[in-house]
């Protein structure tokens, strides 16, 4: 009896939600990664991957909390700064100074719980008084005026895109028990696309977690549907496949006929793919662990690729809004302005360059899609630009990706209005650029051996010299990857040690 | 159940071993007797391991940790750190601390979600701590002490304090650690908590001196009675469900 009371308590206790205190603390410790991360230009995590660990309670409250108080973070350093409360003599970490002062300002009424709590209390009125000064100062009505314009973007709501798995269940029923809850539309252009209203909490809904449906964007949707593969093709190959939504979208759109090659390079990433790909129950998906640049196109387990999917890795730069990247405080200096980001995207686009060629020499395929995350022009335009006379010796050319849709490619290569580009601001979904490449005389894939035979006797010089271009150029972007890898330093120094570690507990 | 026990005729037990959930520290040499103690409760569940720390056996006052981590001393010697590294548990982070306050025992106490430091600890050791623990960390004296490790122990389920704690600050304690409280004391009137009692979410062992009024009292702080290791294991999924739901 005793036992069963206690554990109805316990219950009671678990549902409440933690207390400010404990919240802010977590918040303070994001905080501090994400702004040692930012100023190094070295992040660790975004703003949603720290949220959402799983180590942190109360996800929801931590988010808006964070959030909130990087808005302010311009602000709160400035009303701050005539207080000494953030001096090295005090021994309380700033961040958490900062979350406490947001509260005091703006938030929640912050209760003498806790240190940091009471220091800050004591300080309230100053406080309150240093923001009234900086208001008059500014000559502004209320703290939103103080805030930089490109911060309020962040309110943005984009729809909630619900990709169905047409593999484990059909369009219509997922949009039946969806519509019991919310109000749920089609997507115009994509048909198994269902659009929800903005900020729908699906993570945790059982057709989710069962693999019948995919949270996955409007934008990242696009490319695989461009693709446009017929289940009759024998292979359909996935450059850069891992964490696999693209893949599995293929797998539903050929309806789980035909085979489909992912190929993927780095190890944990391939098993995000696998545990997709089984998620996601498609059974015509073979993962290679392998990198792309590196296969031979001529191979016999490649001769029946009629069409490949290139997703390489890109800066994203598209998806900023999404991972509220605009909330830091370098987003307001302006990313590209500083050199080692320059340096990075470059170094991406030499990539991405050679990924492209590397995809154009499969000799059977007939048609690839080019797509990135990123709204550089340099990772997008200029690499087709760069890519096109290799093309066209290729046999070749652009080919318009969704007609319907109104915003093409910028007018720096011929033509760009084949070209697909969306914006984030616009288009409430990702920044994401589309290019499709077709091969205009196509030929049945038995014959695809020997044509190209002829091929090569007959410019043989010539497709030898292209080879070893292409051979330079693959070396040029292994180097380029070397350099980015290095940029991660840190992370990649205590995987070695790690890694030596268990060679020495083997021994 | 909590268990009476004895190092070398101390009954400052939580001065040579330190308990977490996720393993056992106890001091090495002495007579066998303290060790076997340990490993008759503990042995089927978490590793107990014979340490030292900078060549002395007093490894309860100078390492603090939990189930996430293991803070030692500047002074350990790389050769002492070695040996621990690869006796815990894979999940346990072991990490070396640079800071001035070196027994850290005294000064740092957790559970696997909060912490009570020294007020003068460095703010580098806080943000170590927060990070390697895993845990919320808040600068706290216990009854006017400074020493918050001497003055108190508490796990996930419940906690002891020094028994001058007024009514007040224990309602506050509580509330920052989120777990019922109570001041009391061990070894037959010992204030000093940390160094007669050391416990996890479902074991406690005590000094022998401790009295069976004291004992009753750890026994219902700690919830120790209900306790079995499956239970807890049992709650963590469940918390864990809880998280990710």
């Amino acid at each position: 009896m005793e036992r069963q009371s206690a554990s109805q308590h316990k219950d009671g206790a678990r549902a409440r939600s933690p207390p400010l205190h404990l919240i802010r603390r977590q918040v303070a410790r994001i905080l501090r990664i994400l702004l040692k991360g930012d100023a190094q230009r070295r992040a660790q995590g975004t703003i949603r991957s720290l949220v959402y660990k799983p180590s942190v309670v109360a996800k929801r409250a931590t988010l808006a909390l964070t959030c909130g108080t990087l808005k302010y973070l311009q602000v709160l350093k400035e009303v701050l700064a005539s207080t000494d409360l953030i001096t090295n003599k005090r021994k309380v970490q700033a961040e958490l100074v900062y979350v406490l002062t947001y509260d005091v300002l703006f938030g929640q009424e912050v209760l003498p719980i806790g240190d940091a709590e009471k220091l800050v209390l004591s300080r309230k009125h100053a406080l309150r008084a240093a923001l009234a000064r900086l208001l008059v100062k500014k000559n502004v009505a209320s703290a939103d005026k103080l805030l930089p314009s490109e911060v309020e973007v962040s309110d943005y709501a984009a729809p909630r895109y619900v990709r169905v798995n047409t593999l484990k269940i059909g369009v219509n029923d997922a949009f039946e028990v969806l519509s019991q809850f919310t109000d749920v539309q089609y997507d115009d252009m994509i048909p198994y696309l269902l659009v929800l209203p903005a900020g729908t909490d699906l993570h945790d809904h059982s057709l989710v977690l069962q693999g019948s449906l995919f949270l996955q964007g409007k934008a990242s949707c696009m490319p695989a549907q461009a693709l446009d593969p017929i289940p009759e093709w024998e292979q359909v190959l996935d450059a850069c496949a891992a964490p696999g939504n693209k893949t599995v979208q293929l797998a539903a759109i050929m309806k789980g006929r035909g085979r489909i090659l992912a190929c993927e390079q780095d190890r944990s990433r391939l098993k995000t793919l696998k545990k997709t790909v089984e998620l996601a129950g498609a059974s015509n998906i073979e993962v290679l662990h392998q990198d792309f640049l590196q296969s031979n196109p001529f191979a016999a387990k490649f001769s029946k690729v009629r069409a490949i999917l290139l997703d390489p890795s890109c800066s994203g730069s598209g998806t900023t809004l999404h991972r509220l990247d605009n909330l830091l405080p370098s987003f307001a200096k302006g990313q590209l302005e500083e050199d080692k980001e320059k340096q990075r995207v470059e170094c991406l686009a030499r990539f991405q360059e050679a990924a492209l060629r590397h995809a154009l020499s499969f000799p059977a395929v007939e048609r690839i899609i080019y797509s990135t995350c990123s709204i550089n022009k340099r990772e997008n335009e200029d690499v087709v630009a760069s890519v096109l006379p290799f093309a066209h010796a290729h046999n070749f050319e652009l080919a318009t990706a969704f007609p319907e849709w109104p915003h093409r490619g910028l007018e720096v290569v011929d033509g760009a209005h084949h070209l697909l580009r969306t914006d984030a601001a616009r288009d409430k979904t990702d920044g994401f650029f589309i290019a499709l490449f077709v091969r205009e005389q196509s030929w049945p894939s038995s014959l695809a051996g020997i044509n190209l035979a002829n091929k090569s006797t007959s410019h043989h010089a010539a497709v030898e010299k292209e080879q070893d271009v292409e051979r330079e150029q693959q070396d040029e972007a292994q180097e380029c990857m070397r350099v980015l890898t290095s940029f991660k330093g840190v992370q990649t120094e205590s995987k070695k040690r790690r890694q030596k570690k268990k060679q020495k507990k083997k021994k | 159940m909590a268990t009476r026990c004895q190092f070398e005729n101390s009954s400052d037990i939580g001065v040579f071993s330190k308990l977490t959930n996720a393993y056992c520290l106890v001091a090495v040499g002495g007579s066998e007797n303290f060790y076997s103690t340990f490993e008759a409760e503990l042995a089927d569940v978490i590793p107990v391991v014979k340490v030292s720390i900078a060549g002395t056996r007093v490894i309860g006052r100078m390492c603090v940790g939990n189930k996430n981590g293991l803070l030692l001393p500047n002074s350990v010697t790389d050769q002492e750190l070695l040996h621990i590294r690869n006796c815990l548990p894979d999940g346990v982070v072991v990490q070396r601390v640079d800071e001035r306050l070196s027994a850290l025992g005294n000064c740092v106490t957790c559970n696997d979600y909060v912490s009570l430091i020294h007020t003068d600890l460095d703010r580098e050791t806080e943000e170590l701590i927060a990070d390697v623990l895993n845990v919320e960390v808040f600068r706290q004296t216990i009854a006017g002490n400074i020493l918050v490790g001497s003055y108190s122990v508490f796990s996930n389920r419940g906690g002891l304090v020094h028994p001058h704690t007024s009514i007040e600050d224990l309602d506050e304690l509580s509330s920052l650690l989120q777990v019922p409280l109570v001041a009391g004391t061990v070894n037959r009137g010992s204030e000093v908590i940390g160094a007669g009692l050391v416990a996890n979410d479902w074991t406690a062992f005590c000094g022998l001196d401790t009295t069976a009024t004291e004992l009753s009292v750890v026994e219902s702080v700690f919830k120790l009675r209900e306790a079995q290791p499956s239970a807890i294991v049992n709650e963590l999924r469940a918390s864990l469900i809880d998280t990710l739901a």
